[in-house]
This record gives structure tokens, C-alpha cells and sequence, in this order.
């Protein structure tokens, strides 16, 4: 796995105030930790971080750290979280852990589907993608951006566990009859096809002149009330 | 249409909409998901609407999740009544959406299908919405 560089500079200063004339100034206020060091608060180059998110493959990337004004060797660290604004998706505040490169560390890997399956494809089945990622022990330089799993000879009620995986190189820590995909059958679907068709059949009748029944069925839909919980009564 | 099958109390104040919505604005279940950008009272009319036009467009192949529910009542007076004598009847079922909200997700379907039954489903929606997925944010 590619190792990124990334330049830091320390601050002193913390609190929300802070956090947000570094925002506003194209910074991203950031800490790093790790069992050998202290917790140090630190900004971060907004433009740089987004350039190392978009060129790398995933989240889960070891990162050269350089601390400005530090006289210590860049740290080794990787991203434990990363904080984002809910509506447009800006990262707010990152974490980082910094690790040793001989010891194993738990770390989920995505996994990414290859190819069209079969079931889908001529059997109308639905690709349910039931866990995504894939909890794993391993060394650090290990660690790769995703695990493949080829879908394309799955049929209807095929499914692959964690345990199917072939991870040489990882120690698995997810439960091993941990469903990862399956190709459902289409029933669900169909079933809710039907019942739309149905209502879309009561829509043409009140397009057509009979807007009473339709209002009434509507009606009768709302007025349907949930039960009170009623306390008990004391004796 | 959705609603609670059982409540503690009949009638609910109406509550706040202040804020960003920091929990639910993430995708968690599928590939695709429409975010609220504005704050609003969406009604279980509204979320069954927005649900029919996802799965008339999606056909098959598709899963659809719906990531809110209407859980507060919304009372009425009847009309031409003088004011006073308690609180009005409950009228129907609202979810509180507040921006940055997933509201819908959606799998198993390219993403130019996703695109366009989202926007059908934006359409049905009293809350201006953006599609977002998961490729958008690293980590996939």
C-alpha cells in the first residue's frame, strides 16, 4: 500500500472558536494520538487532505505526518475518523492514530463486487449486499484498499460468508458465517409492483369521475389511530 | 400508509426545527441515498408518494429503504369552530426532517436509474433534496 505524506502544523489554541477561524482560513483542525505519544492538536491544509482522500483508493491509508515546530521524525499514523458537516459533506475534524509497522492492528477493509451476477442477470434476482466491509488483523504495510470478491457465477439463494474469503495475508476478525452477498429472489419486489399497480389502478378510477371513493378509501387509511398506552392504574 | 401502531400520548406540541440533522445523514444501508437540505414536516402521504414513484421507476432489480418515519401526529381543529375548547383532533402523521437528512437509499441499480428515481421521488417531497452516494465520500 502507498504511503501518503501529509504536512501539519501544531496548535495550542482548541475550542470551537478556534476550530472555526482555522476552517475559515482553509485549514482542517485535526489531533493525533497513539499509545507512544500524547494527544497533539493539529491543523491540516484543507486542499491537501482532499487531494489525499481523492487520490487514494480508500480511508484506510498510512500517512507520513509531519508536525511543523516538532523536532521529531515524521509520524507514522492512519485515519480513525473523520468528522463530516451533515449537508454538504465537508470534513470538519480528523483523527488520527499513530501506529507501529510491527504490529498487527484491526482495521476494516471495504469490499468491492466484480462483475454482474448471473442470478440478476437472467433470473431477475436482487444483489443484496449485506455487509460491506470486512473487520481483519494485519500489519499495516498489508493493508490494502479493498478486497474483491467476483460475483459473476451467483445464482438466486447463493450467498458468500466471510469465511468464503481468501485473505492470506489477514487474520479475520468478523464473524466467519458472516453473510456478506446474496442473490435474493425477486418476490418482495414483485409483491410490491402488485400492490402499486394497484393504486395506480385507484388513481385512473378517480382520474375517471369517481373521486368520492377514492377520498373515502383515503379517509379511512387516515382515521385509523394507534393504540394508547395507558398507565396502569395503582393499587 | 405509515404511522405508529402504538403511541403514549394522542396529541404531541410541535416541537422545533432548528439544527442540522448530525445523526441519519449518513448512508448506511444502500449505494444511493436523497439527502433534505431544508428543514420540514414531511407527512406519511408524502413518504408513501415519494416511495410508489422510487419503486415504479427502479421496476425490479432494486431495494429501497426509507430512513424516516412520520411518529408525530399533527392535530386540526374542524373548521368554522371558535377557539378554545382543547386541542384539535390528530389529522395526520409527520417525520421531523431537518437538513442534511437521508430520507431515502437505494440499491442494486446503475446510477443513472438512481438519479432519475430519485429526482421522482425528490419530486413528491415538500423539502428541497440532493442525491448523494456513497462514492461521493472516500471510504468506498
Amino acid at each position: 500500500m502507498e504511503t501518503k505524506s501529509l504536512a501539519a502544523v501544531a496548535r495550542t489554541d482548541s475550542g470551537k472558536g478556534v476550530a472555526r477561524k482555522l476552517r475559515a482560513d482553509g485549514m482542517i483542525p485535526a489531533v493525533v494520538y497513539g499509545p507512544e505519544i500524547d494527544p497533539k492538536p493539529i491543523a491540516l491544509n484543507e486542499r491537501e487532505v482532499l487531494k489525499m482522500f481523492r487520490t487514494s483508493g480508500s480511508m484506510n491509508m498510512l500517512v507520513d505526518l509531519s508536525i511543523e515546530g516538532a523536532n521529531e521524525s515524521p509520524l507514522k499514523v492512519m485515519i480513525k475518523d473523520v468528522q463530516r458537516e451533515p449537508i454538504d459533506s465537508a470534513v470538519l475534524h480528523i483523527d488520527f492514530q499513530q501506529i507501529s509497522l510491527s504490529k498487527k492492528i484491526n482495521i476494516d477493509i471495504p469490499v468491492r463486487l466484480v462483475g454482474i451476477p448471473e442470478g440478476v442477470k437472467t433470473m431477475g434476482g436482487i444483489l443484496e449486499f449485506i455487509q460491506r466491509e470486512v473487520a481483519v488483523a494485519c500489519l499495516p504495510n498489508d493493508i490494502e484498499d479493498y478486497i474483491e470478491i467476483d460475483v459473476t457465477e451467483m445464482v438466486i439463494g447463493d450467498s458468500i460468508h466471510a469465511r468464503d474469503l481468501d485473505l492470506p495475508k489477514f487474520d479475520l476478525v468478523t464473524n466467519p458465517e458472516q453473510v456478506l452477498v446474496t442473490i435474493a429472489a425477486p418476490t418482495v419486489q414483485a409483491e410490491v409492483e402488485v400492490a402499486g399497480e394497484g393504486e395506480e389502478g385507484a388513481e385512473g378510477e378517480e382520474a375517471e369521475g369517481a373521486p368520492a371513493a377514492g377520498e373515502a378509501e383515503g379517509e379511512g387509511d387516515e382515521s385509523k389511530e394507534p393504540e394508547v398506552i395507558k398507565e396502569k392504574k395503582k393499587e | 400508509m405509515l404511522m405508529p401502531k402504538r403511541v403514549k400520548y394522542r396529541r404531541q406540541q410541535r416541537g422545533n426545527r432548528r439544527g442540522k440533522a448530525y445523526r441519519g445523514s449518513t448512508i448506511v444501508f444502500g449505494e444511493y441515498g436523497l439527502k433534505a437540505l431544508e428543514p420540514r414536516w414531511i407527512s406519511n402521504r408524502h413518504i408513501e408518494a415519494a416511495r410508489v414513484a422510487l419503486t415504479r421507476k427502479i421496476k425490479r432489480g432494486g431495494k429501497v429503504w426509507i430512513r424516516v418515519f412520520p411518529d408525530k401526529p399533527v392535530t386540526k381543529k374542524p373548521a368554522e369552530t371558535r377557539m378554545g375548547k382543547g386541542k384539535g383532533a390528530p389529522e395526520y402523521w409527520v417525520a421531523v426532517i431537518k437538513p442534511g437528512r437521508i430520507m431515502f437509499e437505494l440499491e442494486g441499480v446503475d446510477i443513472e436509474l438512481a438519479r432519475k428515481a430519485m429526482k421522482l421521488a425528490a419530486d413528491k417531497l415538500p423539502v428541497k433534496c440532493k442525491f448523494v452516494s456513497r462514492s461521493d465520500l472516500k471510504g468506498v
